[in-house]
Protein backbone atom coordinates (compact mmCIF):
# COMPACT_ATOMS: atom_id res chain seq x y z
CA UNK A 1 0.00 0.00 0.00
CA UNK A 2 1.39 3.40 -0.89
CA UNK A 3 1.81 5.94 1.87
CA UNK A 4 -1.37 7.85 2.65
CA UNK A 5 -1.12 11.63 2.82
CA UNK A 6 -4.66 12.90 3.07
CA UNK A 7 -7.84 12.10 4.93
CA UNK A 8 -9.54 11.61 1.58
CA UNK A 9 -7.12 8.81 0.72
CA UNK A 10 -7.78 7.21 4.08
CA UNK A 11 -11.52 7.43 3.56
CA UNK A 12 -11.18 5.32 0.43
CA UNK A 13 -10.24 2.38 2.63
CA UNK A 14 -12.88 0.16 4.26
CA UNK A 15 -11.13 -1.67 7.10
CA UNK A 16 -12.84 -4.50 8.96
CA UNK A 17 -11.27 -6.58 11.75
CA UNK A 18 -10.96 -10.21 10.65
CA UNK A 19 -13.58 -12.50 12.16
CA UNK A 20 -10.96 -14.94 13.48
CA UNK A 21 -9.15 -12.31 15.54
CA UNK A 22 -9.74 -11.95 19.27
CA UNK A 23 -8.58 -8.95 21.25
CA UNK A 24 -8.30 -7.82 24.82
CA UNK A 25 -7.77 -4.28 26.06
CA UNK A 26 -5.49 -4.03 29.09
CA UNK A 27 -4.32 -0.77 30.60
CA UNK A 28 -4.75 1.23 27.43
CA UNK A 29 -2.97 -1.31 25.26
CA UNK A 30 -4.42 -4.14 23.21
CA UNK A 31 -3.34 -7.73 22.64
CA UNK A 32 -4.60 -9.29 19.39
CA UNK A 33 -4.74 -13.02 18.81
CA UNK A 34 -5.17 -14.53 15.39
CA UNK A 35 -7.02 -17.83 15.79
CA UNK A 36 -5.99 -18.77 12.26
CA UNK A 37 -2.25 -18.59 12.85
CA UNK A 38 -2.03 -18.67 16.65
CA UNK A 39 0.13 -15.54 16.52
CA UNK A 40 -0.45 -12.70 18.94
CA UNK A 41 0.39 -9.02 18.63
CA UNK A 42 0.68 -6.14 21.06
CA UNK A 43 -0.58 -2.69 20.14
CA UNK A 44 0.73 0.47 21.79
CA UNK A 45 -1.78 3.02 23.12
CA UNK A 46 -2.23 4.78 19.73
CA UNK A 47 -2.66 1.47 17.88
CA UNK A 48 -4.91 0.18 20.65
CA UNK A 49 -7.19 3.21 20.47
CA UNK A 50 -7.31 2.98 16.69
CA UNK A 51 -8.15 -0.73 16.86
CA UNK A 52 -10.95 -0.18 19.35
CA UNK A 53 -12.45 2.55 17.17
CA UNK A 54 -12.18 0.29 14.11
CA UNK A 55 -14.06 -2.48 15.91
CA UNK A 56 -16.75 0.08 16.72
CA UNK A 57 -17.06 0.72 12.98
CA UNK A 58 -16.43 4.44 13.44
CA UNK A 59 -15.96 6.50 10.25
CA UNK A 60 -12.37 7.64 9.59
CA UNK A 61 -13.16 11.26 10.41
CA UNK A 62 -14.40 10.23 13.85
CA UNK A 63 -11.33 8.00 14.35
CA UNK A 64 -8.99 10.88 13.49
CA UNK A 65 -10.85 13.35 15.70
CA UNK A 66 -10.72 10.96 18.62
CA UNK A 67 -7.00 10.27 18.20
CA UNK A 68 -6.17 13.95 17.72
CA UNK A 69 -8.02 14.65 20.94
CA UNK A 70 -6.09 12.00 22.88
CA UNK A 71 -2.60 12.25 21.35
CA UNK A 72 -0.45 15.25 20.55
CA UNK A 73 0.29 14.67 16.85
CA UNK A 74 -0.24 16.66 13.62
CA UNK A 75 -3.08 15.35 11.44
CA UNK A 76 -0.86 14.65 8.39
CA UNK A 77 1.51 12.53 10.46
CA UNK A 78 -1.43 10.70 12.04
CA UNK A 79 -2.95 9.90 8.65
CA UNK A 80 0.38 8.55 7.40
CA UNK A 81 0.88 6.48 10.58
CA UNK A 82 -2.61 5.03 10.40
CA UNK A 83 -2.00 4.10 6.77
CA UNK A 84 1.14 2.20 7.80
CA UNK A 85 -0.66 0.62 10.74
CA UNK A 86 -3.56 -0.59 8.60
CA UNK A 87 -1.08 -1.93 6.08
CA UNK A 88 0.71 -3.96 8.77
CA UNK A 89 -2.57 -5.26 10.16
CA UNK A 90 -3.63 -6.29 6.68
CA UNK A 91 -0.37 -8.10 5.96
CA UNK A 92 -0.75 -10.04 9.22
CA UNK A 93 -4.30 -11.04 8.32
CA UNK A 94 -5.79 -9.14 11.25
CA UNK A 95 -8.04 -6.91 9.13
CA UNK A 96 -9.63 -6.96 5.72
CA UNK A 97 -8.85 -3.86 3.70
CA UNK A 98 -11.00 -2.96 0.71
CA UNK A 99 -10.55 0.09 -1.51
CA UNK A 100 -13.86 1.80 -2.06
CA UNK A 101 -14.85 4.47 -4.56
CA UNK A 102 -14.61 8.03 -3.27
CA UNK B 1 0.00 -18.42 66.40
CA UNK B 2 0.99 -14.78 66.26
CA UNK B 3 2.30 -12.34 63.75
CA UNK B 4 5.65 -12.38 65.59
CA UNK B 5 6.22 -15.98 64.62
CA UNK B 6 5.49 -15.04 61.04
CA UNK B 7 8.09 -12.33 60.89
CA UNK B 8 10.71 -14.42 62.64
CA UNK B 9 10.07 -17.36 60.34
CA UNK B 10 10.79 -15.30 57.25
CA UNK B 11 13.34 -12.79 58.44
CA UNK B 12 15.73 -15.44 59.73
CA UNK B 13 15.59 -17.41 56.50
CA UNK B 14 18.43 -17.36 54.05
CA UNK B 15 16.81 -16.27 50.81
CA UNK B 16 18.10 -14.84 47.56
CA UNK B 17 17.33 -11.23 46.64
CA UNK B 18 15.34 -12.55 43.65
CA UNK B 19 13.13 -14.70 45.89
CA UNK B 20 12.54 -11.76 48.20
CA UNK B 21 11.39 -9.68 45.21
CA UNK B 22 9.06 -12.47 44.07
CA UNK B 23 7.52 -12.74 47.52
CA UNK B 24 7.07 -8.96 47.55
CA UNK B 25 5.30 -8.87 44.18
CA UNK B 26 3.13 -11.98 44.65
CA UNK B 27 0.06 -9.89 45.44
CA UNK B 28 -2.29 -7.69 43.46
CA UNK B 29 -1.71 -4.56 45.53
CA UNK B 30 1.17 -3.35 47.65
CA UNK B 31 0.76 -0.83 50.47
CA UNK B 32 3.10 2.11 51.00
CA UNK B 33 5.49 0.23 53.30
CA UNK B 34 5.64 -2.73 50.89
CA UNK B 35 6.25 -0.36 48.00
CA UNK B 36 9.18 1.26 49.81
CA UNK B 37 10.57 -2.14 50.70
CA UNK B 38 10.26 -3.34 47.11
CA UNK B 39 12.00 -0.19 45.91
CA UNK B 40 14.94 -0.88 48.26
CA UNK B 41 15.19 -4.45 46.97
CA UNK B 42 15.19 -3.33 43.35
CA UNK B 43 17.89 -0.75 44.00
CA UNK B 44 20.10 -3.44 45.50
CA UNK B 45 21.97 -6.03 43.47
CA UNK B 46 19.48 -8.04 41.42
CA UNK B 47 20.31 -10.69 38.84
CA UNK B 48 17.57 -9.67 36.43
CA UNK B 49 17.74 -12.74 34.20
CA UNK B 50 17.52 -14.97 37.28
CA UNK B 51 14.59 -12.94 38.55
CA UNK B 52 12.66 -13.38 35.30
CA UNK B 53 13.57 -17.07 35.16
CA UNK B 54 12.40 -17.60 38.74
CA UNK B 55 9.23 -15.60 38.06
CA UNK B 56 8.44 -17.92 35.14
CA UNK B 57 9.17 -20.98 37.26
CA UNK B 58 6.73 -19.73 39.87
CA UNK B 59 4.21 -18.50 37.26
CA UNK B 60 4.53 -14.95 38.51
CA UNK B 61 5.86 -13.29 35.37
CA UNK B 62 2.63 -11.36 34.79
CA UNK B 63 2.53 -10.20 38.38
CA UNK B 64 6.20 -9.15 38.23
CA UNK B 65 5.51 -7.05 35.13
CA UNK B 66 2.38 -5.61 36.78
CA UNK B 67 4.47 -4.20 39.65
CA UNK B 68 7.69 -3.32 37.85
CA UNK B 69 5.93 -1.19 35.25
CA UNK B 70 4.64 1.14 37.97
CA UNK B 71 6.27 4.59 37.77
CA UNK B 72 8.04 4.07 41.11
CA UNK B 73 9.97 1.07 39.78
CA UNK B 74 10.09 1.16 35.99
CA UNK B 75 13.25 3.32 35.90
CA UNK B 76 15.07 0.76 38.09
CA UNK B 77 14.53 -2.10 35.64
CA UNK B 78 16.79 -2.68 32.61
CA UNK B 79 14.83 -1.97 29.40
CA UNK B 80 15.46 -5.43 27.94
CA UNK B 81 14.12 -7.04 31.13
CA UNK B 82 11.01 -4.89 30.96
CA UNK B 83 10.52 -5.68 27.27
CA UNK B 84 10.88 -9.41 27.99
CA UNK B 85 8.36 -9.24 30.83
CA UNK B 86 5.94 -7.29 28.68
CA UNK B 87 6.16 -10.03 26.06
CA UNK B 88 5.38 -12.66 28.69
CA UNK B 89 2.49 -10.58 29.97
CA UNK B 90 1.09 -10.23 26.45
CA UNK B 91 1.46 -13.97 25.97
CA UNK B 92 -0.64 -14.54 29.11
CA UNK B 93 -3.33 -12.27 27.67
CA UNK B 94 -3.24 -14.06 24.32
CA UNK B 95 -3.51 -17.45 26.02
CA UNK B 96 -6.43 -16.15 28.07
CA UNK B 97 -8.19 -15.05 24.88
CA UNK B 98 -7.68 -18.43 23.34
CA UNK B 99 -8.60 -20.40 26.46
CA UNK B 100 -11.77 -18.44 27.17
CA UNK B 101 -12.85 -18.86 23.57
CA UNK B 102 -12.36 -22.61 23.91
CA UNK B 103 -13.99 -22.58 27.34
CA UNK B 104 -17.05 -20.95 25.81
CA UNK B 105 -17.34 -23.80 23.32
CA UNK B 106 -16.82 -26.44 26.00
CA UNK B 107 -19.41 -24.87 28.31
CA UNK B 108 -21.80 -24.54 25.43
CA UNK B 109 -21.37 -28.22 24.53
CA UNK B 110 -21.98 -29.24 28.15
CA UNK B 111 -24.95 -26.88 28.52
CA UNK B 112 -26.59 -28.32 25.40
CA UNK B 113 -26.73 -31.66 27.18
CA UNK B 114 -27.64 -30.02 30.50
CA UNK B 115 -24.50 -31.33 32.16
CA UNK B 116 -23.63 -29.29 35.24
CA UNK B 117 -20.02 -28.12 35.46
CA UNK B 118 -17.76 -26.27 37.87
CA UNK B 119 -14.82 -24.31 36.52
CA UNK B 120 -11.75 -24.93 38.64
CA UNK B 121 -8.59 -22.88 39.15
CA UNK B 122 -7.26 -20.62 36.36
CA UNK B 123 -10.25 -19.58 34.28
CA UNK B 124 -12.42 -18.92 37.32
CA UNK B 125 -9.66 -17.11 39.23
CA UNK B 126 -8.83 -14.79 36.34
CA UNK B 127 -12.50 -13.78 36.07
CA UNK B 128 -13.32 -13.49 39.75
CA UNK B 129 -10.07 -12.51 41.48
CA UNK B 130 -7.33 -11.22 39.17
CA UNK B 131 -9.54 -9.48 36.56
CA UNK B 132 -6.46 -8.66 34.46
CA UNK B 133 -5.82 -11.71 32.23
CA UNK B 134 -2.11 -10.91 31.89
CA UNK B 135 -1.44 -11.45 35.57
CA UNK B 136 -2.09 -15.15 35.88
CA UNK B 137 -0.94 -17.59 33.21
CA UNK B 138 -3.39 -20.30 32.24
CA UNK B 139 -2.03 -23.74 31.44
CA UNK B 140 -5.20 -25.77 30.90
CA UNK B 141 -8.93 -25.81 31.54
CA UNK B 142 -10.01 -27.82 34.56
CA UNK B 143 -13.70 -28.62 34.74
CA UNK B 144 -15.51 -30.68 37.34
CA UNK B 145 -18.47 -32.70 36.08
CA UNK B 146 -20.69 -35.09 38.04
CA UNK B 147 -19.44 -38.62 37.96
CA UNK B 148 -22.83 -39.86 36.78
CA UNK B 149 -22.63 -37.59 33.71
CA UNK B 150 -18.93 -38.01 32.95
CA UNK B 151 -19.46 -40.28 29.97
CA UNK B 152 -21.89 -37.80 28.41
CA UNK B 153 -19.48 -34.94 29.11
CA UNK B 154 -16.69 -36.84 27.42
CA UNK B 155 -18.89 -37.51 24.38
CA UNK B 156 -19.97 -33.85 24.26
CA UNK B 157 -16.34 -32.76 24.02
CA UNK B 158 -15.54 -35.40 21.45
CA UNK B 159 -18.47 -34.10 19.44
CA UNK B 160 -16.79 -30.68 19.15
CA UNK B 161 -13.46 -32.17 18.17
CA UNK B 162 -11.62 -32.98 21.39
CA UNK B 163 -9.60 -36.17 21.61
CA UNK B 164 -7.72 -37.76 24.51
CA UNK B 165 -3.94 -37.29 24.38
CA UNK B 166 -3.22 -40.77 25.68
CA UNK B 167 -4.13 -44.27 24.59
CA UNK B 168 -7.14 -46.18 25.87
CA UNK B 169 -5.21 -48.19 28.46
CA UNK B 170 -3.58 -45.16 30.03
CA UNK B 171 -6.82 -43.26 29.91
CA UNK B 172 -8.61 -45.99 31.82
CA UNK B 173 -5.79 -45.92 34.36
CA UNK B 174 -6.11 -42.14 34.74
CA UNK B 175 -9.85 -42.44 35.20
CA UNK B 176 -9.36 -44.92 37.93
CA UNK B 177 -6.34 -43.36 39.65
CA UNK B 178 -6.76 -39.62 39.09
CA UNK B 179 -10.53 -39.53 38.64
CA UNK B 180 -10.18 -37.48 35.50
CA UNK B 181 -11.11 -38.30 31.92
CA UNK B 182 -7.53 -37.96 30.74
CA UNK B 183 -6.49 -34.74 29.08
CA UNK B 184 -8.41 -33.77 25.98
CA UNK B 185 -7.01 -31.70 23.14
CA UNK B 186 -8.15 -30.44 19.76
CA UNK B 187 -5.91 -31.04 16.79
CA UNK B 188 -3.64 -28.08 16.17
CA UNK B 189 -4.89 -26.09 19.15
CA UNK B 190 -2.70 -25.41 22.16
CA UNK B 191 -5.35 -26.03 24.78
CA UNK B 192 -5.80 -28.94 27.14
CA UNK B 193 -9.12 -29.65 28.82
CA UNK B 194 -9.22 -31.84 31.91
CA UNK B 195 -12.61 -33.16 32.91
CA UNK B 196 -12.53 -34.12 36.57
CA UNK B 197 -15.04 -36.18 38.47
CA UNK B 198 -13.43 -35.68 41.86
CA UNK B 199 -11.02 -33.27 43.48
CA UNK B 200 -8.56 -35.72 44.99
CA UNK B 201 -6.80 -38.71 43.47
CA UNK B 202 -7.99 -42.16 44.37
CA UNK B 203 -4.76 -43.12 46.13
CA UNK B 204 -4.94 -40.02 48.30
CA UNK B 205 -5.55 -40.86 51.94
CA UNK B 206 -8.28 -38.21 51.96
CA UNK B 207 -11.72 -39.68 52.08
CA UNK B 208 -13.56 -36.65 50.86
CA UNK B 209 -17.15 -36.56 49.69
CA UNK B 210 -17.13 -34.56 46.46
CA UNK B 211 -20.85 -33.88 46.98
CA UNK B 212 -19.82 -31.22 49.52
CA UNK B 213 -18.03 -29.37 46.76
CA UNK B 214 -21.04 -29.55 44.46
CA UNK B 215 -23.09 -27.93 47.21
CA UNK B 216 -20.36 -25.29 47.67
CA UNK B 217 -20.69 -23.60 44.30
CA UNK B 218 -21.85 -20.23 43.11
CA UNK B 219 -22.96 -19.03 39.69
CA UNK B 220 -20.79 -16.74 37.57
CA UNK B 221 -20.70 -15.52 34.00
CA UNK B 222 -17.55 -16.69 32.21
CA UNK B 223 -16.83 -16.50 28.49
CA UNK B 224 -20.41 -15.42 27.91
CA UNK B 225 -21.80 -18.51 29.61
CA UNK B 226 -23.38 -19.06 32.96
CA UNK B 227 -21.29 -21.50 34.91
CA UNK B 228 -20.36 -22.46 38.43
CA UNK B 229 -17.25 -21.78 40.48
CA UNK B 230 -16.53 -22.89 44.02
CA UNK B 231 -17.61 -20.68 46.91
CA UNK B 232 -14.69 -19.00 48.73
CA UNK B 233 -14.09 -21.57 51.46
CA UNK B 234 -14.25 -24.49 49.02
CA UNK B 235 -12.08 -22.62 46.55
CA UNK B 236 -9.50 -21.98 49.28
CA UNK B 237 -9.63 -25.64 50.37
CA UNK B 238 -9.20 -26.84 46.79
CA UNK B 239 -6.33 -24.45 46.07
CA UNK B 240 -4.59 -25.38 49.34
CA UNK B 241 -4.91 -29.06 48.51
CA UNK B 242 -3.45 -28.54 45.03
CA UNK B 243 -0.60 -26.49 46.43
CA UNK B 244 0.12 -29.17 49.00
CA UNK B 245 -0.13 -32.07 46.55
CA UNK B 246 2.29 -30.49 44.09
CA UNK B 247 4.89 -29.93 46.81
CA UNK B 248 5.43 -33.67 46.89
CA UNK B 249 7.00 -33.37 43.45
CA UNK B 250 8.55 -29.95 42.85
CA UNK B 251 8.46 -26.26 43.56
CA UNK B 252 7.20 -25.43 40.04
CA UNK B 253 4.51 -22.71 40.23
CA UNK B 254 4.54 -22.85 44.03
CA UNK B 255 4.61 -19.10 44.73
CA UNK B 256 1.98 -18.56 42.04
CA UNK B 257 -0.25 -21.13 43.72
CA UNK B 258 0.36 -19.50 47.08
CA UNK B 259 -0.52 -16.16 45.51
CA UNK B 260 -3.84 -17.65 44.32
CA UNK B 261 -4.65 -18.75 47.87
CA UNK B 262 -3.62 -15.39 49.36
CA UNK B 263 -5.61 -13.37 46.82
CA UNK B 264 -8.77 -15.45 47.30
CA UNK B 265 -8.33 -14.91 51.06
CA UNK B 266 -7.89 -11.16 50.52
CA UNK B 267 -10.86 -10.85 48.17
CA UNK B 268 -13.16 -13.07 50.20
CA UNK B 269 -11.99 -12.48 53.78
CA UNK B 270 -15.36 -11.14 54.85
CA UNK B 271 -17.55 -13.53 52.86
CA UNK B 272 -15.73 -16.85 53.33
CA UNK B 273 -17.23 -19.15 55.93
CA UNK B 274 -14.00 -19.85 57.83
CA UNK B 275 -15.87 -22.00 60.35
CA UNK B 276 -16.05 -24.78 57.77
CA UNK B 277 -12.36 -25.50 58.29
CA UNK B 278 -11.32 -28.01 60.89
CA UNK B 279 -11.21 -31.77 61.32
CA UNK B 280 -14.87 -32.06 62.31
CA UNK B 281 -16.21 -30.06 59.34
CA UNK B 282 -17.15 -31.18 55.83
CA UNK B 283 -13.63 -30.33 54.69
CA UNK B 284 -12.11 -32.27 57.59
CA UNK B 285 -10.05 -34.69 55.46
CA UNK B 286 -8.32 -31.71 53.84
CA UNK B 287 -7.41 -30.09 57.15
CA UNK B 288 -3.64 -30.72 56.91
CA UNK B 289 -3.24 -29.30 53.40
CA UNK B 290 -5.59 -26.41 54.24
CA UNK B 291 -3.46 -25.49 57.26
CA UNK B 292 -0.32 -25.70 55.17
CA UNK B 293 -1.68 -23.40 52.44
CA UNK B 294 -3.28 -20.91 54.84
CA UNK B 295 -0.25 -20.78 57.13
CA UNK B 296 2.17 -20.04 54.30
CA UNK B 297 -0.26 -17.65 52.55
CA UNK B 298 -0.50 -15.63 55.76
CA UNK B 299 3.09 -15.87 56.87
CA UNK B 300 4.79 -15.50 53.51
CA UNK B 301 2.38 -13.31 51.57
CA UNK B 302 0.51 -11.59 54.41
CA UNK B 303 -2.93 -12.97 53.52
CA UNK B 304 -5.64 -11.98 56.02
CA UNK B 305 -6.25 -15.49 57.34
CA UNK B 306 -8.15 -15.32 60.63
CA UNK B 307 -6.48 -16.74 63.73
CA UNK B 308 -9.52 -18.99 64.25
CA UNK B 309 -9.04 -20.64 60.84
CA UNK B 310 -5.40 -21.41 61.58
CA UNK B 311 -6.21 -22.57 65.11
CA UNK B 312 -8.96 -24.87 63.80
CA UNK B 313 -6.65 -26.50 61.28
CA UNK B 314 -3.33 -26.51 63.14
CA UNK B 315 -1.99 -30.06 63.38
CA UNK B 316 -1.03 -31.44 66.79
CA UNK B 317 2.54 -30.64 67.81
CA UNK B 318 3.03 -28.16 64.98
CA UNK B 319 6.32 -26.21 65.03
CA UNK B 320 6.92 -23.18 62.75
CA UNK B 321 10.28 -24.75 61.84
CA UNK B 322 8.36 -27.46 59.93
CA UNK B 323 6.60 -24.88 57.76
CA UNK B 324 9.85 -23.04 57.30
CA UNK B 325 11.54 -26.19 56.07
CA UNK B 326 8.69 -26.79 53.64
CA UNK B 327 9.07 -23.23 52.40
CA UNK B 328 12.82 -23.67 51.94
CA UNK B 329 12.88 -27.11 50.41
CA UNK B 330 9.59 -27.38 48.49
CA UNK B 331 8.54 -23.82 47.66
CA UNK B 332 11.75 -21.93 46.95
CA UNK B 333 14.32 -24.60 46.11
CA UNK B 334 14.33 -26.04 42.61
CA UNK B 335 16.74 -28.81 43.54
CA UNK B 336 15.24 -31.64 45.51
CA UNK B 337 17.51 -34.33 46.74
CA UNK B 338 14.71 -36.83 46.91
CA UNK B 339 11.18 -36.26 45.77
CA UNK B 340 8.05 -38.14 46.72
CA UNK B 341 9.85 -41.02 48.31
CA UNK B 342 6.73 -42.43 49.83
CA UNK B 343 3.51 -43.18 48.04
CA UNK B 344 0.76 -40.89 49.30
CA UNK B 345 -1.49 -43.86 49.98
CA UNK B 346 1.02 -45.41 52.40
CA UNK B 347 -0.23 -45.35 55.97
CA UNK B 348 3.14 -45.33 57.69
CA UNK B 349 6.22 -43.29 57.00
CA UNK B 350 9.59 -44.49 58.19
CA UNK B 351 13.14 -44.95 57.04
CA UNK B 352 12.53 -48.55 55.92
CA UNK B 353 9.64 -47.53 53.68
CA UNK B 354 11.57 -44.57 52.34
CA UNK B 355 14.44 -46.88 51.40
CA UNK B 356 12.06 -49.39 49.81
CA UNK B 357 10.33 -46.70 47.77
CA UNK B 358 13.71 -45.23 46.86
CA UNK B 359 14.75 -48.59 45.48
CA UNK B 360 11.51 -48.80 43.49
CA UNK B 361 12.28 -45.44 41.97
CA UNK B 362 15.64 -46.73 40.78
CA UNK B 363 14.13 -49.95 39.45
CA UNK B 364 10.60 -49.12 38.26
CA UNK B 365 8.58 -51.31 35.92
CA UNK B 366 9.14 -51.28 32.16
CA UNK B 367 5.98 -49.31 31.41
CA UNK B 368 7.17 -46.49 33.65
CA UNK B 369 10.57 -46.44 31.98
CA UNK B 370 9.01 -46.35 28.52
CA UNK B 371 6.90 -43.36 29.49
CA UNK B 372 9.63 -41.57 31.45
CA UNK B 373 12.15 -41.81 28.63
CA UNK B 374 9.65 -41.43 25.82
CA UNK B 375 10.50 -44.73 24.13
CA UNK B 376 8.80 -45.89 20.97
CA UNK B 377 6.59 -48.99 21.35
CA UNK B 378 8.51 -52.24 21.02
CA UNK B 379 11.87 -50.79 22.03
CA UNK B 380 13.91 -53.85 22.98
CA UNK B 381 16.70 -52.40 25.02
CA UNK B 382 14.55 -51.04 27.79
CA UNK B 383 16.67 -52.86 30.37
CA UNK B 384 19.63 -50.69 29.51
CA UNK B 385 17.67 -47.88 31.06
CA UNK B 386 18.09 -49.54 34.44
CA UNK B 387 21.79 -48.76 34.10
CA UNK B 388 20.90 -45.16 33.34
CA UNK B 389 18.61 -45.04 36.39
CA UNK B 390 21.39 -46.52 38.50
CA UNK B 391 23.83 -43.86 37.25
CA UNK B 392 21.31 -41.10 38.02
CA UNK B 393 20.73 -42.58 41.45
CA UNK B 394 24.45 -42.66 42.06
CA UNK B 395 24.47 -38.92 41.43
CA UNK B 396 21.73 -38.46 44.02
CA UNK B 397 23.63 -40.69 46.46
CA UNK B 398 26.76 -38.55 46.06
CA UNK B 399 24.70 -35.43 46.76
CA UNK B 400 23.29 -37.09 49.87
CA UNK B 401 26.78 -38.06 51.04
CA UNK B 402 28.15 -34.56 50.47
CA UNK B 403 25.24 -32.80 52.12
CA UNK B 404 23.63 -35.19 54.61
CA UNK B 405 21.83 -32.29 56.28
CA UNK B 406 19.84 -31.64 53.14
CA UNK B 407 18.78 -35.28 52.94
CA UNK B 408 17.67 -35.12 56.56
CA UNK B 409 15.65 -31.98 55.78
CA UNK B 410 14.01 -33.61 52.75
CA UNK B 411 13.10 -36.64 54.81
CA UNK B 412 11.76 -34.41 57.55
CA UNK B 413 9.58 -32.42 55.10
CA UNK B 414 8.25 -35.62 53.54
CA UNK B 415 7.42 -37.05 56.92
CA UNK B 416 5.63 -33.88 58.04
CA UNK B 417 3.61 -33.65 54.80
CA UNK B 418 2.77 -37.30 55.16
CA UNK B 419 1.42 -36.71 58.66
CA UNK B 420 -0.65 -33.70 57.48
CA UNK B 421 -2.33 -35.92 54.92
CA UNK B 422 -3.55 -38.22 57.65
CA UNK B 423 -5.09 -35.95 60.25
CA UNK B 424 -8.17 -37.53 61.82
CA UNK B 425 -10.53 -36.25 64.51
CA UNK B 426 -9.29 -37.44 67.90
CA UNK B 427 -11.49 -40.34 69.02
CA UNK B 428 -13.93 -39.65 66.19
CA UNK B 429 -14.94 -41.96 63.37
CA UNK B 430 -12.93 -41.89 60.18
CA UNK B 431 -14.47 -39.78 57.46
CA UNK B 432 -16.46 -41.80 55.00
CA UNK B 433 -15.20 -42.32 51.50
CA UNK B 434 -17.02 -40.69 48.63
CA UNK B 435 -17.60 -44.13 47.26
CA UNK B 436 -20.40 -43.25 44.95
CA UNK B 437 -17.48 -42.19 42.81
CA UNK B 438 -15.75 -45.54 42.87
CA UNK B 439 -17.87 -47.12 40.15
CA UNK B 440 -16.21 -45.30 37.34
CA UNK B 441 -16.90 -46.76 33.91
CA UNK B 442 -13.82 -48.18 32.26
CA UNK B 443 -15.25 -48.23 28.76
CA UNK B 444 -15.20 -44.76 27.26
CA UNK B 445 -15.33 -45.29 23.54
CA UNK B 446 -13.80 -47.27 20.78
CA UNK B 447 -11.45 -44.88 19.07
CA UNK B 448 -9.27 -43.65 21.91
CA UNK B 449 -5.89 -44.85 20.70
CA UNK B 450 -3.04 -42.76 19.42
CA UNK B 451 -1.53 -39.44 20.26
CA UNK B 452 -3.03 -36.24 18.97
Amino acid sequence: MKQLNTVRELERLAVTPASDVLFQEVDGEVVLLSLRTGEYFGLNPVGARTWVLLTQKQPWRAVLDDLLQHFDVPEERLVADIGGFVDELGKSGLVKVISVAA
Amino acid sequence: MTATVVTETLSSMRMSAEHRVLIAIARLKVNTAQEESLGRMLRGPIAWDTLVDEARWHKLEGMLFHHLRQPAFSSLVPPQTMAGLKGLYSRNVARYLFFTQELGQVLSALAERRIPSVILKGAGLVETIYRDPGLRPMADLDILVPHSRSQEAYEALRHIGYQPVVGAAEQAQMQDRDRQLAALVRAGKPVVVELHTHLVERDSPMRLDVAHFWRGTTEVQIAGHRSQVLTPEYEIAFLCNNFFKDRRYYSYSSLGQLCDIAEVCRAQASTADWSRFGLEGPLGPMTGPIFCGLYLARHVLGAPVPDEALAATEPPGFRPAQARLLLERRVLSRNFTARQLVKPSAEKYGLARALREGFRRICPDKAYLAKRYNLRPGFRWVYILYLRRAAESLGVAVKLAVRPGRARDEFSVDRWMHSLNRLRPVGGPKAEAADHDLKFPRHVGDTLGGQT
